[in-house]
């Protein structure tokens, strides 16, 4: 199931196999409780990374991960864990978008998506530059977007907590209420997300700024 | 960065904004958070990904039953093969997915096609749509033998042979038991989605509200972005923006009388008294009781002939029959009880 994507950050990848693999032997056996599991991980996150390659049009966006989507439910019993179920489901995913927009008679985005493109990585390393540390709002906005890409890859739980910490500002109080889990497990959990967001980081854009290595 | 040195960013006080020597937590707060999903496209995906989900595990199972007897088939589809000729070469054409076995009241039109309306032993296709006005019903054979029973006062849209959209009223589903069990069926309406998992059950939809009740069997039920599994006895009902609540609903009673008056003829002429009464038992939702085995046995052995009860509903058809047998029989509200 190889994907052209780096397909995610390597020591989150192997527990994150494992849970994927068990995840989907439950969703082909029938049970209810993974199914919605599954559609609540990999919706939101399967539906932004279709919107951003179909220029915001929403009905499009909805039409190819819903065809996405049943694809896979309906061969769950055939994903081996080779690569990560979302990894897979992207793969399906830019293979219904092409022939959707085949069969309207219009064409993907000229702009491939930077994440796409192998040659990626030598703009984002000049992008970071000599400083380290992006001054423009070009550079802001590329870099946003690198950033983007590399959460919407991590687990959800993942990029929520680290959404929750950094963006909203949340205390590891509520991070741990969101989750329904202790202090002590939040604590770790935003640990854990921010070594995946790392490694997430260096395994899709091959490339570590400096100011990363901490 | 050790996991030392990342304690530092996970102390309990409130985090807003990114620290200034905090690279993980400035990038983060530069992309700003994630975009939103549409709650409703959110809830239309999950609904048709859920049902799509439903039919393949369906499938799945009654493949597993089915491959000995698709093996003991495909002979006699072989030699039928073979022996066609060219004039019965496939055609590219519609293929009827549902025919009326019966109508009460005054016939129903298929509001996208041209009348003169529905017969007995028309044909349905995909894309047909049935509205029945008050007093009228009207039941389908659906290909793969599934029994589909629509109410008055309902519109009906007929997706394949397995699946419709019901945009307002009531429809009854009977899949069938044992080796004589159709495939599953899914029921659409704009608040939910009910699969059945071989089973007879009911759905009404009107104005947001949708009821799923279950007379035998089990049925998945989905909507408000969440599912449940809705068993014999169950009458699940999901309101606009309030949730979903189970009562309880008997197999037998005023409930289901509008789908029993709808029930396919049976044909009774020589067949086993046994096997009329338990059509009879199953369509009214009665419990068939046998004074003993030897009565049981008795009844497996009487042939019934005379008249047609093609006319009658189950109910009356019961009545019609048993008093021209040599048998005792009571029939009260949950039971039809069979003596010497």
């Amino acid at each position: 199931m190889g994907t052209g994507i780096p397909d995610g950050p390597p020591d989150v990848k192997v527990s994150q196999l494992h849970d994927d693999r068990a995840l989907a032997r439950r969703v082909a056996a029938g049970s209810e409780i993974a199914f919605e599991e599954f559609f609540r991980e990999y919706f939101p996150r399967l539906f932004r990374f279709t919107l951003s390659r179909v220029s915001g049009d929403t009905a499009l966006a909805e039409e190819v991960v819903q065809r996405t989507m049943c694809i896979v439910v309906t061969k769950m019993g055939g994903y081996r864990g080779e690569a990560l179920l979302f990894t897979w489901l992207c793969q399906i995913c830019r293979n219904e978008m092409s022939s959707l927009l085949r069969a309207r008679g219009l064409h993907a985005r000229n702009d491939t998506p930077l994440e796409d493109n192998p040659a990626v990585q030598a703009g984002l390393e000049s992008l970071f530059g000599a400083t380290g540390d992006p001054q423009s709002s070009h550079q802001s906005a590329e870099i946003a977007r690198f950033v983007r890409v590399t959460l919407e890859y991590l687990p959800g739980r993942y990029a929520t907590a680290l959404e929750m910490k950094y963006i909203r500002g949340c205390t590891v109080d509520e991070i741990g209420a969101h989750f329904n889990i202790s202090n002590k497990a939040a604590e770790s959990v935003l640990s854990r997300a921010r070594q995946a967001f790392k490694e997430g980081f260096r395994s899709l854009w091959d490339f570590e700024p400096d100011f990363l290595l901490g | 960065m050790s996991n030392d040195d990342d304690s530092k960013y996970e102390a309990g006080g409130r985090g807003g904004g990114a620290p200034a020597d905090d690279p993980i937590a400035k990038l983060i707060h530069l992309a700003g958070p994630r975009g939103t999903v549409p709650a409703a496209i959110e809830r239309r995906v999950h609904d048709r990904v859920r049902t799509e989900w439903r039919r393949s595990i369906v499938r799945g199972r009654t493949l597993r039953w089915g491959i000995p007897l698709a093996l003991a088939a495909s002979v006699v589809i072989a030699v039928t093969v073979a022996y066609r000729t060219p004039d019965e070469a496939p055609r590219a054409v519609l293929t009827p997915v549902a025919t009326i076995v019966r109508i009460n009241g005054a016939p129903a039109a298929a509001a996208n096609r041209p009348s003169p309306g529905l017969l007995v032993g028309g044909r349905l296709y995909a894309g047909d749509t049935i509205a029945t006005a008050a007093g009228q019903g009207i039941s389908l054979r659906m290909n793969g033998n599934l029994s589909l029973r629509v109410a008055g006062e309902t519109t009906l849209r007929i997706d394949s042979a397995d699946a419709v959209t019901l945009a307002s009223g009531r429809v009854y589903a009977d899949s069938g038991e044992g080796m004589e069990r159709a495939g599953a069926l899914t029921v659409t309406t704009d608040a939910g989605v009910a699969t059945d998992v071989g089973t007879q059950f009911a759905v009404a939809y009107r104005r947001g509200e949708m009821s799923v009740a279950v007379r035998e069997g089990q049925v998945d039920v989905s909507g408000h972005n969440r599912s449940w599994t809705a068993d014999s006895g169950d009458r699940l009902v999901l309101r606009p923006n309030s949730g979903v609540t189970f009562e309880r609903v008997a197999k037998y009673g005023d409930y289901w009388d509008w789908a029993v008056a709808l029930a396919p003829a049976f044909d009774i002429n020589n067949r086993p008294l046994h096997e009329f009464l338990e059509w009879a038992a199953r369509e009214t939702g009665k419990q068939l009781e046998y004074a003993s085995d030897d009565v049981r046995r008795a009844a497996m052995l009487t042939d019934v002939r005379g008249a047609s009860v093609a006319d009658l509903t189950p109910s009356e058809a019961l009545q019609a029959v048993l008093p021209t047998t040599h048998f005792d029989f009571r029939i009260d509200e949950r039971r039809i009880v069979i003596g010497e």
